[in-house]
Protein backbone atom coordinates (compact mmCIF):
# COMPACT_ATOMS: atom_id res chain seq x y z
CA UNK A 1 0.00 0.00 0.00
CA UNK A 2 1.51 3.36 -0.95
CA UNK A 3 1.27 6.45 1.24
CA UNK A 4 -1.85 7.90 -0.37
CA UNK A 5 -3.66 4.59 -0.12
CA UNK A 6 -2.64 4.37 3.53
CA UNK A 7 -3.95 7.87 4.18
CA UNK A 8 -7.26 6.95 2.50
CA UNK A 9 -7.44 3.80 4.64
CA UNK A 10 -6.79 5.84 7.82
CA UNK A 11 -9.50 8.31 6.83
CA UNK A 12 -11.88 5.37 6.41
CA UNK A 13 -10.96 4.10 9.90
CA UNK A 14 -11.46 7.57 11.38
CA UNK A 15 -14.93 7.86 9.87
CA UNK A 16 -15.90 4.37 11.04
CA UNK A 17 -14.63 5.15 14.54
CA UNK A 18 -16.61 8.39 14.67
CA UNK A 19 -19.73 6.69 13.31
CA UNK A 20 -19.58 3.91 15.90
CA UNK A 21 -19.00 6.52 18.60
CA UNK A 22 -22.04 8.41 17.39
CA UNK A 23 -24.19 5.25 17.47
CA UNK A 24 -22.84 4.47 20.90
CA UNK A 25 -23.84 7.96 22.03
CA UNK A 26 -27.31 7.51 20.54
CA UNK A 27 -27.54 4.20 22.39
CA UNK A 28 -26.84 6.00 25.65
CA UNK A 29 -29.62 8.46 24.88
CA UNK A 30 -32.14 5.74 23.97
CA UNK A 31 -31.14 3.75 27.03
CA UNK A 32 -31.81 6.73 29.30
CA UNK A 33 -35.15 7.45 27.62
CA UNK A 34 -36.15 3.80 27.96
CA UNK A 35 -35.34 3.72 31.67
CA UNK A 36 -37.12 7.03 32.26
CA UNK A 37 -40.20 5.65 30.43
CA UNK A 38 -40.06 2.46 32.50
CA UNK A 39 -39.69 4.48 35.67
CA UNK A 40 -42.54 6.84 34.82
CA UNK A 41 -45.11 4.39 33.44
CA UNK A 42 -43.97 1.18 35.11
CA UNK A 43 -44.08 -0.37 31.64
CA UNK A 44 -41.60 -3.19 31.05
CA UNK A 45 -41.23 -2.32 27.36
CA UNK A 46 -39.34 0.82 28.37
CA UNK A 47 -36.98 -1.36 30.38
CA UNK A 48 -36.51 -3.71 27.42
CA UNK A 49 -35.74 -0.79 25.07
CA UNK A 50 -33.28 0.56 27.60
CA UNK A 51 -31.60 -2.82 27.97
CA UNK A 52 -31.27 -3.35 24.23
CA UNK A 53 -29.95 0.16 23.80
CA UNK A 54 -27.37 -0.55 26.51
CA UNK A 55 -26.18 -3.63 24.66
CA UNK A 56 -26.03 -1.68 21.40
CA UNK A 57 -24.10 1.10 23.14
CA UNK A 58 -21.59 -1.44 24.44
CA UNK A 59 -21.15 -3.12 21.08
CA UNK A 60 -20.65 0.17 19.23
CA UNK A 61 -18.25 1.41 21.93
CA UNK A 62 -16.13 -1.73 21.53
CA UNK A 63 -16.18 -1.43 17.74
CA UNK A 64 -15.24 2.24 17.92
CA UNK A 65 -12.38 1.45 20.29
CA UNK A 66 -11.12 -1.30 17.96
CA UNK A 67 -11.18 1.01 14.94
CA UNK A 68 -9.43 3.74 16.92
CA UNK A 69 -6.68 1.36 18.01
CA UNK A 70 -6.17 0.22 14.42
CA UNK A 71 -6.12 3.83 13.25
CA UNK A 72 -3.56 4.79 15.89
CA UNK A 73 -1.31 1.89 14.92
CA UNK A 74 -1.37 2.70 11.21
CA UNK A 75 -1.08 6.46 11.86
CA UNK A 76 1.94 6.16 14.10
CA UNK A 77 3.70 3.61 11.92
CA UNK A 78 3.13 5.80 8.85
CA UNK A 79 3.93 9.26 10.18
CA UNK A 80 5.68 9.27 13.51
CA UNK A 81 8.65 6.98 12.95
CA UNK A 82 9.74 8.77 9.76
CA UNK A 83 9.56 12.22 11.30
CA UNK A 84 11.44 11.14 14.43
CA UNK A 85 14.27 9.73 12.34
CA UNK A 86 14.60 13.09 10.57
CA UNK A 87 15.25 14.91 13.84
CA UNK A 88 17.00 12.38 16.07
CA UNK A 89 19.49 9.53 15.99
CA UNK A 90 19.29 6.13 17.69
CA UNK A 91 15.52 6.39 17.71
CA UNK A 92 13.36 3.83 19.51
CA UNK A 93 9.63 4.34 19.30
CA UNK A 94 6.93 2.23 20.92
CA UNK A 95 3.48 3.74 20.58
CA UNK A 96 1.68 1.16 22.72
CA UNK A 97 3.82 1.52 25.82
CA UNK A 98 5.27 4.42 27.77
CA UNK A 99 6.90 4.94 31.14
CA UNK A 100 6.05 2.35 33.77
CA UNK A 101 4.18 3.28 36.93
CA UNK A 102 7.37 2.83 38.93
CA UNK A 103 9.27 5.17 36.61
CA UNK A 104 6.60 7.87 36.89
CA UNK A 105 6.55 7.47 40.68
CA UNK A 106 10.33 7.87 40.83
CA UNK A 107 10.17 10.97 38.64
CA UNK A 108 7.99 12.40 41.41
CA UNK A 109 6.21 15.09 39.42
CA UNK A 110 2.60 14.03 39.84
CA UNK A 111 0.25 12.95 42.56
CA UNK A 112 -0.60 9.27 42.31
CA UNK A 113 -4.10 8.06 41.39
CA UNK A 114 -5.80 4.76 40.67
CA UNK A 115 -5.89 5.07 36.88
CA UNK A 116 -2.68 5.17 34.90
CA UNK A 117 -1.99 5.16 31.19
CA UNK A 118 1.21 5.78 29.31
CA UNK A 119 2.06 5.45 25.63
CA UNK A 120 4.22 6.87 22.84
CA UNK A 121 7.58 6.00 24.36
CA UNK A 122 10.35 7.69 22.39
CA UNK A 123 14.04 7.34 23.05
CA UNK A 124 16.69 9.09 21.00
CA UNK A 125 19.61 11.47 20.79
CA UNK A 126 19.43 15.12 19.70
CA UNK A 127 22.64 17.16 19.33
CA UNK A 128 24.42 14.54 21.43
CA UNK A 129 21.88 14.75 24.26
CA UNK A 130 20.15 11.48 25.12
CA UNK A 131 16.48 11.76 26.01
CA UNK A 132 13.26 9.81 26.38
CA UNK A 133 9.67 10.92 26.54
CA UNK A 134 6.20 9.48 27.03
CA UNK A 135 2.58 10.57 27.14
CA UNK A 136 1.26 10.01 30.66
CA UNK A 137 -2.23 10.21 32.13
CA UNK A 138 -2.84 9.84 35.85
CA UNK A 139 -6.40 9.97 37.17
CA UNK A 140 -8.19 9.19 40.36
CA UNK A 141 -11.70 7.77 40.20
CA UNK A 142 -13.83 7.99 43.31
CA UNK A 143 -17.17 6.25 43.56
CA UNK A 144 -19.59 7.30 46.24
CA UNK A 145 -22.97 5.70 45.98
CA UNK A 146 -24.41 6.48 42.59
CA UNK A 147 -21.92 9.23 41.84
CA UNK A 148 -18.52 8.83 40.23
CA UNK A 149 -15.95 11.60 40.28
CA UNK A 150 -12.84 11.53 38.16
CA UNK A 151 -9.93 13.74 39.09
CA UNK A 152 -7.24 14.19 36.46
CA UNK A 153 -3.96 14.66 38.26
CA UNK A 154 -1.79 14.74 35.19
CA UNK A 155 -2.40 14.56 31.46
CA UNK A 156 0.53 15.48 29.27
CA UNK A 157 4.08 14.61 28.42
CA UNK A 158 6.98 13.59 30.61
CA UNK A 159 10.58 13.78 29.56
CA UNK A 160 13.91 12.53 30.81
CA UNK A 161 17.17 14.16 29.67
CA UNK A 162 20.80 13.54 30.48
CA UNK A 163 22.02 16.58 32.36
CA UNK A 164 25.59 17.83 31.89
CA UNK A 165 25.65 19.21 35.45
CA UNK A 166 26.00 16.35 37.90
CA UNK A 167 27.22 17.89 41.11
CA UNK A 168 23.83 18.56 42.73
CA UNK A 169 21.25 16.99 44.98
CA UNK A 170 17.54 16.73 44.31
CA UNK A 171 15.94 20.02 43.26
CA UNK A 172 12.33 20.43 42.16
CA UNK A 173 10.34 23.20 40.55
CA UNK A 174 6.58 23.40 40.03
CA UNK A 175 4.53 26.13 38.40
CA UNK A 176 2.11 27.42 41.03
CA UNK A 177 -0.99 26.19 39.18
CA UNK A 178 0.46 22.73 38.43
CA UNK A 179 -1.77 21.27 41.13
CA UNK A 180 0.99 19.37 42.87
CA UNK A 181 3.88 20.61 44.96
CA UNK A 182 5.91 17.47 45.31
CA UNK A 183 6.29 15.13 48.21
CA UNK A 184 9.48 15.11 50.24
CA UNK A 185 9.66 11.43 50.90
CA UNK A 186 13.29 10.55 51.59
CA UNK A 187 14.42 14.10 50.62
CA UNK A 188 14.44 16.92 53.14
CA UNK A 189 13.58 19.87 50.91
CA UNK A 190 14.00 23.54 51.74
CA UNK A 191 11.99 26.23 50.01
CA UNK A 192 14.16 28.49 47.86
CA UNK A 193 13.38 32.05 46.73
CA UNK A 194 15.29 33.14 43.63
CA UNK A 195 16.31 36.73 42.94
CA UNK A 196 13.47 37.29 40.51
CA UNK A 197 10.20 38.28 42.21
CA UNK A 198 8.28 37.41 39.04
CA UNK A 199 9.80 33.94 38.89
CA UNK A 200 9.02 33.28 42.57
CA UNK A 201 5.45 34.41 41.89
CA UNK A 202 4.99 31.82 39.12
CA UNK A 203 7.00 28.91 40.50
CA UNK A 204 7.66 26.99 43.72
CA UNK A 205 11.26 25.86 44.03
CA UNK A 206 12.55 23.41 46.60
CA UNK A 207 15.99 21.89 47.02
CA UNK A 208 17.85 19.65 49.41
CA UNK A 209 20.66 22.22 49.17
CA UNK A 210 19.58 25.78 48.27
CA UNK A 211 22.95 26.29 46.56
CA UNK A 212 21.96 23.67 43.96
CA UNK A 213 18.84 25.62 42.98
CA UNK A 214 21.03 28.62 42.10
CA UNK A 215 23.60 26.36 40.40
CA UNK A 216 21.00 24.79 38.13
CA UNK A 217 18.61 27.71 37.65
CA UNK A 218 20.82 30.25 35.94
CA UNK A 219 19.12 33.50 34.78
CA UNK A 220 18.97 32.10 31.22
CA UNK A 221 17.42 28.89 32.51
CA UNK A 222 14.80 30.82 34.47
CA UNK A 223 13.93 32.77 31.32
CA UNK A 224 13.59 29.52 29.38
CA UNK A 225 11.37 27.92 32.03
CA UNK A 226 9.15 31.00 32.09
CA UNK A 227 8.76 30.85 28.30
CA UNK A 228 7.94 27.11 28.47
CA UNK A 229 5.28 27.87 31.06
CA UNK A 230 3.66 30.59 28.95
CA UNK A 231 3.88 28.59 25.71
CA UNK A 232 2.91 25.10 26.83
CA UNK A 233 1.15 25.38 30.15
CA UNK A 234 1.94 24.06 33.58
CA UNK A 235 5.49 22.86 33.98
CA UNK A 236 7.32 20.84 36.62
CA UNK A 237 10.96 19.81 36.77
CA UNK A 238 13.03 17.51 38.92
CA UNK A 239 16.83 17.49 38.81
CA UNK A 240 18.29 14.38 40.39
CA UNK A 241 20.84 11.64 39.80
CA UNK A 242 22.43 13.36 36.81
CA UNK A 243 19.09 13.64 35.01
CA UNK A 244 16.52 16.28 34.33
CA UNK A 245 12.90 15.12 34.49
CA UNK A 246 10.33 17.44 33.06
CA UNK A 247 6.54 17.25 32.99
CA UNK A 248 4.30 19.48 30.93
CA UNK A 249 0.64 19.30 31.80
CA UNK A 250 -0.60 19.93 28.26
CA UNK A 251 -4.02 18.59 27.44
CA UNK A 252 -4.35 16.72 24.15
CA UNK A 253 -2.27 13.77 23.03
CA UNK A 254 0.93 14.25 21.16
CA UNK A 255 1.53 12.02 18.14
CA UNK A 256 -2.17 11.05 17.95
CA UNK A 257 -4.59 11.64 15.08
CA UNK A 258 -7.17 14.34 15.61
CA UNK A 259 -10.47 12.53 15.31
CA UNK A 260 -12.54 15.62 14.58
CA UNK A 261 -10.84 16.53 11.28
CA UNK A 262 -10.06 14.64 8.06
CA UNK A 263 -6.64 13.06 7.77
CA UNK A 264 -4.59 15.02 5.27
CA UNK A 265 -1.02 13.89 4.70
CA UNK A 266 0.72 17.30 4.81
CA UNK A 267 -1.31 18.44 7.80
CA UNK A 268 -0.54 15.31 9.81
CA UNK A 269 3.18 15.49 9.04
CA UNK A 270 3.14 19.14 10.17
CA UNK A 271 1.40 18.16 13.42
CA UNK A 272 3.90 15.39 14.13
CA UNK A 273 6.77 17.80 13.40
CA UNK A 274 5.33 20.28 15.91
CA UNK A 275 5.01 17.54 18.54
CA UNK A 276 8.59 16.46 17.82
CA UNK A 277 10.01 19.97 17.84
CA UNK A 278 8.86 20.37 21.44
CA UNK A 279 11.67 17.96 22.36
CA UNK A 280 14.20 19.91 20.29
CA UNK A 281 13.09 23.20 21.78
CA UNK A 282 13.41 21.83 25.32
CA UNK A 283 16.94 20.59 24.75
CA UNK A 284 18.02 23.86 23.10
CA UNK A 285 16.35 26.06 25.69
CA UNK A 286 17.38 24.22 28.83
CA UNK A 287 21.13 24.46 28.18
CA UNK A 288 21.44 20.70 27.83
CA UNK A 289 24.65 19.59 26.18
CA UNK A 290 26.35 16.25 25.62
CA UNK A 291 27.85 14.73 28.72
CA UNK A 292 31.68 14.89 28.51
CA UNK B 1 -10.53 45.91 85.18
CA UNK B 2 -11.28 45.42 81.45
CA UNK B 3 -8.97 48.34 80.80
CA UNK B 4 -6.17 46.58 82.64
CA UNK B 5 -6.80 43.37 80.76
CA UNK B 6 -6.68 45.32 77.50
CA UNK B 7 -3.35 46.88 78.41
CA UNK B 8 -1.97 43.49 79.42
CA UNK B 9 -3.10 41.96 76.12
CA UNK B 10 -1.36 44.72 74.13
CA UNK B 11 1.83 44.25 76.13
CA UNK B 12 1.79 40.51 75.57
CA UNK B 13 1.21 41.00 71.84
CA UNK B 14 4.10 43.45 71.60
CA UNK B 15 6.39 41.08 73.50
CA UNK B 16 5.44 38.17 71.25
CA UNK B 17 5.97 40.34 68.16
CA UNK B 18 9.35 41.50 69.46
CA UNK B 19 10.54 37.96 70.16
CA UNK B 20 9.27 36.67 66.82
CA UNK B 21 10.90 39.51 64.88
CA UNK B 22 14.15 39.07 66.77
CA UNK B 23 14.15 35.35 66.01
CA UNK B 24 13.42 35.85 62.35
CA UNK B 25 16.30 38.37 62.08
CA UNK B 26 18.60 35.81 63.70
CA UNK B 27 17.42 33.08 61.30
CA UNK B 28 18.04 35.34 58.32
CA UNK B 29 21.47 36.18 59.71
CA UNK B 30 22.25 32.48 59.93
CA UNK B 31 21.21 32.04 56.31
CA UNK B 32 23.55 34.87 55.32
CA UNK B 33 26.39 33.18 57.20
CA UNK B 34 25.57 29.90 55.48
CA UNK B 35 25.67 31.69 52.14
CA UNK B 36 29.00 33.26 53.05
CA UNK B 37 30.50 29.89 53.86
CA UNK B 38 29.29 28.69 50.45
CA UNK B 39 31.26 31.54 48.87
CA UNK B 40 34.33 30.56 50.90
CA UNK B 41 34.10 26.98 49.66
CA UNK B 42 33.67 28.11 46.03
CA UNK B 43 36.54 30.63 46.26
CA UNK B 44 38.83 28.01 47.76
CA UNK B 45 37.99 25.57 44.96
CA UNK B 46 38.63 28.27 42.37
CA UNK B 47 41.91 29.15 44.00
CA UNK B 48 42.97 25.47 43.94
CA UNK B 49 42.12 24.98 40.28
CA UNK B 50 43.75 28.25 39.25
CA UNK B 51 46.91 27.24 41.14
CA UNK B 52 47.00 24.02 39.15
CA UNK B 53 46.44 25.93 35.89
CA UNK B 54 49.21 28.30 36.80
CA UNK B 55 51.57 25.37 37.35
CA UNK B 56 50.58 23.97 33.96
CA UNK B 57 51.41 27.23 32.13
CA UNK B 58 54.42 28.47 34.12
CA UNK B 59 56.90 27.26 31.58
CA UNK B 60 55.31 29.42 28.92
CA UNK B 61 55.14 32.65 30.89
CA UNK B 62 57.30 35.74 30.57
CA UNK B 63 58.50 37.55 33.65
CA UNK B 64 55.86 40.28 33.18
CA UNK B 65 53.12 37.73 32.97
CA UNK B 66 54.37 36.06 36.15
CA UNK B 67 54.03 39.41 37.89
CA UNK B 68 50.45 39.75 36.76
CA UNK B 69 49.53 36.35 38.12
CA UNK B 70 50.72 36.74 41.67
CA UNK B 71 48.52 34.37 43.56
CA UNK B 72 46.19 35.93 46.07
CA UNK B 73 46.43 34.15 49.38
CA UNK B 74 43.06 33.23 50.79
CA UNK B 75 42.87 33.22 54.56
CA UNK B 76 40.14 32.64 57.07
CA UNK B 77 38.27 35.62 58.51
CA UNK B 78 38.45 37.74 55.36
CA UNK B 79 35.75 40.43 55.10
CA UNK B 80 33.36 40.41 52.17
CA UNK B 81 35.20 43.34 50.58
CA UNK B 82 38.46 41.40 50.82
CA UNK B 83 36.82 38.34 49.28
CA UNK B 84 35.47 40.54 46.48
CA UNK B 85 38.98 41.82 45.82
CA UNK B 86 40.49 38.33 45.93
CA UNK B 87 37.86 37.13 43.46
CA UNK B 88 38.57 40.01 41.10
CA UNK B 89 42.27 39.25 41.23
CA UNK B 90 41.52 35.61 40.42
CA UNK B 91 39.46 36.85 37.45
CA UNK B 92 42.50 38.74 36.18
CA UNK B 93 44.68 35.69 36.69
CA UNK B 94 42.26 33.47 34.78
CA UNK B 95 42.16 36.01 31.95
CA UNK B 96 45.96 36.11 31.71
CA UNK B 97 46.14 32.31 31.63
CA UNK B 98 43.60 32.15 28.82
CA UNK B 99 45.42 34.83 26.81
CA UNK B 100 48.63 32.87 27.24
CA UNK B 101 47.00 29.62 26.14
CA UNK B 102 45.72 31.31 22.96
CA UNK B 103 49.34 31.93 21.93
CA UNK B 104 50.50 28.34 22.49
CA UNK B 105 48.29 25.84 20.60
CA UNK B 106 50.14 22.84 22.03
CA UNK B 107 49.35 24.05 25.54
CA UNK B 108 45.75 24.83 24.66
CA UNK B 109 45.15 21.38 23.21
CA UNK B 110 46.88 19.38 25.95
CA UNK B 111 44.59 17.01 27.86
CA UNK B 112 45.71 18.32 31.22
CA UNK B 113 44.91 21.93 30.28
CA UNK B 114 41.55 20.99 28.74
CA UNK B 115 40.61 19.10 31.89
CA UNK B 116 41.59 22.11 34.02
CA UNK B 117 39.53 24.41 31.78
CA UNK B 118 36.49 22.22 32.30
CA UNK B 119 37.12 22.24 36.04
CA UNK B 120 37.47 26.01 36.14
CA UNK B 121 34.20 26.45 34.23
CA UNK B 122 32.37 24.22 36.68
CA UNK B 123 34.01 25.92 39.66
CA UNK B 124 33.05 29.36 38.33
CA UNK B 125 29.45 28.23 37.88
CA UNK B 126 29.41 27.10 41.50
CA UNK B 127 30.89 30.43 42.55
CA UNK B 128 28.14 32.26 40.64
CA UNK B 129 25.55 30.10 42.39
CA UNK B 130 27.12 30.77 45.79
CA UNK B 131 27.20 34.50 45.04
CA UNK B 132 23.54 34.56 43.99
CA UNK B 133 22.43 32.57 47.03
CA UNK B 134 24.44 34.79 49.36
CA UNK B 135 23.11 37.97 47.75
CA UNK B 136 19.51 36.66 47.88
CA UNK B 137 19.94 35.95 51.61
CA UNK B 138 21.56 39.36 52.20
CA UNK B 139 18.70 40.99 50.33
CA UNK B 140 16.12 39.25 52.53
CA UNK B 141 18.07 40.16 55.68
CA UNK B 142 18.56 43.82 54.72
CA UNK B 143 14.90 44.13 53.67
CA UNK B 144 13.85 42.70 57.05
CA UNK B 145 15.93 45.02 59.22
CA UNK B 146 15.44 48.35 57.43
CA UNK B 147 11.64 48.47 57.44
CA UNK B 148 9.73 49.96 60.32
CA UNK B 149 8.93 48.66 62.96
CA UNK B 150 11.46 45.82 62.51
CA UNK B 151 14.18 48.48 62.44
CA UNK B 152 13.53 49.09 66.16
CA UNK B 153 14.24 45.46 67.01
CA UNK B 154 17.22 45.39 64.64
CA UNK B 155 18.62 48.53 66.24
CA UNK B 156 18.38 46.99 69.70
CA UNK B 157 20.12 43.84 68.45
CA UNK B 158 22.89 45.85 66.80
CA UNK B 159 21.96 44.39 63.39
CA UNK B 160 23.33 46.36 60.44
CA UNK B 161 22.90 45.94 56.71
CA UNK B 162 25.29 43.51 55.09
CA UNK B 163 27.48 43.89 52.04
CA UNK B 164 26.73 42.09 48.80
CA UNK B 165 29.25 39.95 47.00
CA UNK B 166 29.67 41.95 43.83
CA UNK B 167 29.69 40.69 40.23
CA UNK B 168 32.97 41.08 38.39
CA UNK B 169 33.48 44.66 37.21
CA UNK B 170 34.29 43.58 33.65
CA UNK B 171 31.03 41.66 33.37
CA UNK B 172 29.06 44.71 34.48
CA UNK B 173 30.46 46.90 31.73
CA UNK B 174 28.69 47.10 28.39
CA UNK B 175 29.95 44.63 25.84
CA UNK B 176 32.23 46.34 23.33
CA UNK B 177 31.29 45.29 19.81
CA UNK B 178 34.07 45.54 17.27
CA UNK B 179 33.68 44.75 13.57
Amino acid sequence: MDTMQTVAYMEQLRKKCNTYSLFSGIGVGVMMIGYIMADASGDLSGMLIGFLAMIAMGVFAVMSSKEKKQLKMVYKNTFVGNVLNQYFTNVQFNWEHGYSEDAVTNIGLTRWGNRFKSEDYIRGVYKGVAFSQSDVVVKHVVRSGKNTHTYTYFEGRMFEFDCPKTDYMSTVLFSKSFGYKGKGGKFNYQKVNMESVGFNKDFDIKAVRPHDAFYILTPQMMECITSLYYNYGNVAMHYAFGKLYLAINMKGNAFDPVMSRPIVYAQEVQKIRQDTEVICRLIDCLELSPIQ
Amino acid sequence: MPFLIGILAVVVIVIIWYISTSNSIKVLDLKVQEGESGIDVALTKRYDVLTKMLDAVKGYMTHEQKMLTEIVRLRSGMSMQEKNMANQQMDEMAKQINILAENYPELKSSNNFLELQRSITDVEEHLQAARRLYNANVNAYNAKIVVFPNSIVAGNMGAVTKVYFEAEESKRQDVQMTF
